[in-house]
């Protein structure tokens, strides 16, 4: 009960498109493990297209915790490339930390 | 009960105001009726009295008596065609009064009794009116008085009465509607009444109107009640129909309000089993949880352990954090901290199955990537749906040493005397994803009575802020301490947020004595 409370106010979004033939799924919000099967689910829709390369533009992710490590760290192996692009200093400290980082990549279009 | 109450007391006043309504607008059609009655009456009796009685006498007196003008005078008004049974014309002289003439039959006046009303009506301005009793009629005489050339004359007219006294109104009368009686003065006795047409027996009761009209020396009192509604059948049931159907829309809405009471219990009832439910889970779980984890820390000497295992709060799941210590020899042992992704009964089977696992690969001697290599496996995150972080350090108590291995997990605190910090360990994946080859042991020496803390994530993990920063505050609150072991791991966890760690905490704290 308390994790309902808590996903519906801090349910995170996650939006599956396309760009240049690349499926893109934007986070925003507070992704922990009491939302994390709402994105998980998008996750699993994108796959239907059996697309190569996944990119999670995590620009708008303002918190996640290790349910969004295990989330993360299961992309690497449903696609063959997995992307994070513009992570928050939080979300990128945590792909560091816990050595995801060593196995998708870190994509910062702000920094030259 | 409010309802109800509520319901019935609307009920009741709108019944009240209707029938008060009702009863008012049957007053006021009564006396209007009444009126129209007595204004008939008026009409009829005493005027008629008055110019036939009253044109005859006069006429009488002015001829001096003469009988062929009186008798003409009240043919019209005597017998078959008029009201009167009988007329008679006295003539007043010094002595008794002498009879003049007499017009139709059936008089009941006596000579003695006309002695007195003659005398009675030669004083009075108006006709004189008198109940005359006989023995198989019942009349009303009138008598009255005038004064001519040759003196003063009295005449007589009788009007018979039914002895029943009962008069029948024709049904498309405006009369028909109504219990009619009228009396001879004011009092309404079985004595006075001259007629009536009611149904219902005298006095009238109920809804009654009076009106009293001037008759002679004399009035006439016409009492009146409504046979029936006067306003017609809807307004007198009105007031019936509120209530009735006040009444009902009452019970319904007592009915529709015990249904939502009713509801209401039954939804306070399941919620409390829902939440005896949910009670007697989250202690299964608990159970389980700390059924996995070691019971009993082994004594390691020249060393202190202190191990801390804290449930979120609030959470019927259950958490996949687990720590163990594994002694080799009298100097080393390893030490592992670990947390498995998820919230559920599956995410302890697997933390089961790493714990066991990395216990028995430490027993066969193995360094800690070694372990954490074999460790990842048996795991497979898209086969079981579920990673892991797990640090794994292997100590040598004497030589202050210690050799860590990092599969995705935070870093240690190692703390001196005075200050504290994390040796870099390179975390190499979680474990459930495949890595080629063993993640690069880290080799890190311990000061003299030194402190390593190794920890899961729900320690430090804030929401809007980094883990470095997290993790600066855990180090800033060892750093320099002299807190026992137990107190500081104590004081760590609960140095915590009320509202978080919304994660288990784990904590395995080892500190070398020398």
């Amino acid at each position: 009960m308390a994790d309902l409370d808590r996903s519906e106010q801090n349910a995170p979004s996650a939006e599956a498109r396309e760009e240049d033939g690349i499926t893109v799924i934007v986070l925003a919000g507070d992704l922990d493990m009491t939302n994390v099967k709402h994105v998980s689910a998008v996750v699993d829709a994108a796959l239907d297209g059996r697309p190569r390369t996944l990119i999670l533009d995590a620009s708008g992710l303002t918190y996640m915790d290790s349910s969004g490590v295990a989330l993360m760290a299961q992309t690497t192996r449903l696609f063959q490339a997995v992307q994070v692009r513009n992570p928050t200093p939080i979300v990128r400290r945590l792909l560091e930390l816990t050595g995801l980082s060593q196995i998708l990549q870190i994509i910062d279009e702000n920094q030259p | 009960m409010a309802v109800l109450a509520l319901g019935l007391v609307i009920t009741a006043a709108l019944v009240w105001v209707t029938a008060h309504d009702y009863n008012r607008s049957e007053h006021r059609l009564l006396s209007l009726e009444t009126q129209l009655t007595a204004d008939a009456i008026v009409a009829a009796d005493p005027l008629y009295v008055e110019d036939h009685l009253g044109g005859a006498v006069n006429l009488a007196a002015a001829t001096d008596g003469d009988v062929a003008v009186f008798r003409k005078a009240m043919s019209g008004s005597v017998g078959a065609n008029g009201s009167f049974a009988a007329a008679s014309l006295w003539h007043v002289t010094a002595g008794a009064p002498r009879l003049v003439t007499t017009v139709g039959s059936g008089s009941l006046l006596a000579a003695s009794q006309a002695a007195v009303l003659i005398r009675r009506a030669e004083t009075s301005t108006t006709f004189l009116v008198t109940e005359l009793t006989g023995p198989h009629a019942l009349q009303i005489a009138y008598a009255e008085a005038a004064s001519g050339p040759g003196g003063s004359f009295v005449a007589f007219a009788e009007q018979s009465l039914p002895v029943s006294r009962r008069i029948s109104v024709p049904s498309n009368s405006p009369l028909s509607q109504l219990n009619l009686a009228v009396y001879l003065g004011r009092s309404q006795s079985a004595a006075a009444l001259l007629e009536t047409d009611s149904t219902v027996p005298l006095p009238l009761r109920g809804t009654t109107s009076t009106s009293t009209i001037p008759f002679g020396n004399t009035m006439l009192t016409i009492a009146t009640s409504p046979r029936s509604a006067l306003s017609g059948p809807i307004p007198q049931v009105l007031p019936w129909a509120i209530a009735a159907g006040g009444v009902l829309l009452t019970l319904l809405a007592v009915l529709a309000t015990e249904r939502l009471i009713r509801r209401r219990d039954e939804a306070a009832r399941l919620s409390e089993q829902a939440t005896n439910l949910y009670m007697e889970q989250r202690t299964v779980a608990e159970t389980l949880q700390h059924a996995l984890l070691p019971q009993v820390i082994p004594a390691i000497p020249g060393l202190e352990i202190a191990v801390r295992y804290r449930s979120a709060a609030e959470r019927a799941d259950i958490g996949g954090d687990w720590y163990d210590v594994v002694p080799l020899d009298e100097d080393s042992f390893v030490f592992v901290i670990g947390d498995v992704s998820g919230h559920d009964l599956r995410a302890a089977t697997v933390m089961a199955s790493l714990h066991y696992a990395c216990r028995a690969y430490a027993l066969e001697g193995h360094p800690p990537a070694v372990i954490l290599s074999r460790l990842r496996r048996m795991l497979d995150v898209t086969r079981d749906g579920h990673v892991a972080t797990v640090l794994c350090g292997l100590a040598e108590v004497k030589a202050h040493r210690v050799t860590l291995a990092n599969a995705g997990h935070l870093p240690p605190l190692v703390a001196g005397d005075t200050d504290a910090g994390y040796p870099p360990v390179k975390p190499g994946p979680p474990i459930g994803i495949p890595q080629h080859g063993a993640p690069e042991p880290a080799v890190i020496t311990i000061p003299a009575r030194g402190l390593l803390l190794a920890y899961t994530d729900g320690l430090i993990e804030r929401r809007d802020e980094t883990l470095d920063a997290g993790m600066k505050r855990l180090a800033d609150a060892v750093a320099g301490t002299s807190l026992s072991l137990d107190d500081l791991l104590d004081s760590t966890i609960a140095g915590l947020p009320g509202d978080e760690p919304f994660d288990d905490v784990a904590l395995i704290g080892l500190r070398w004595l020398t």
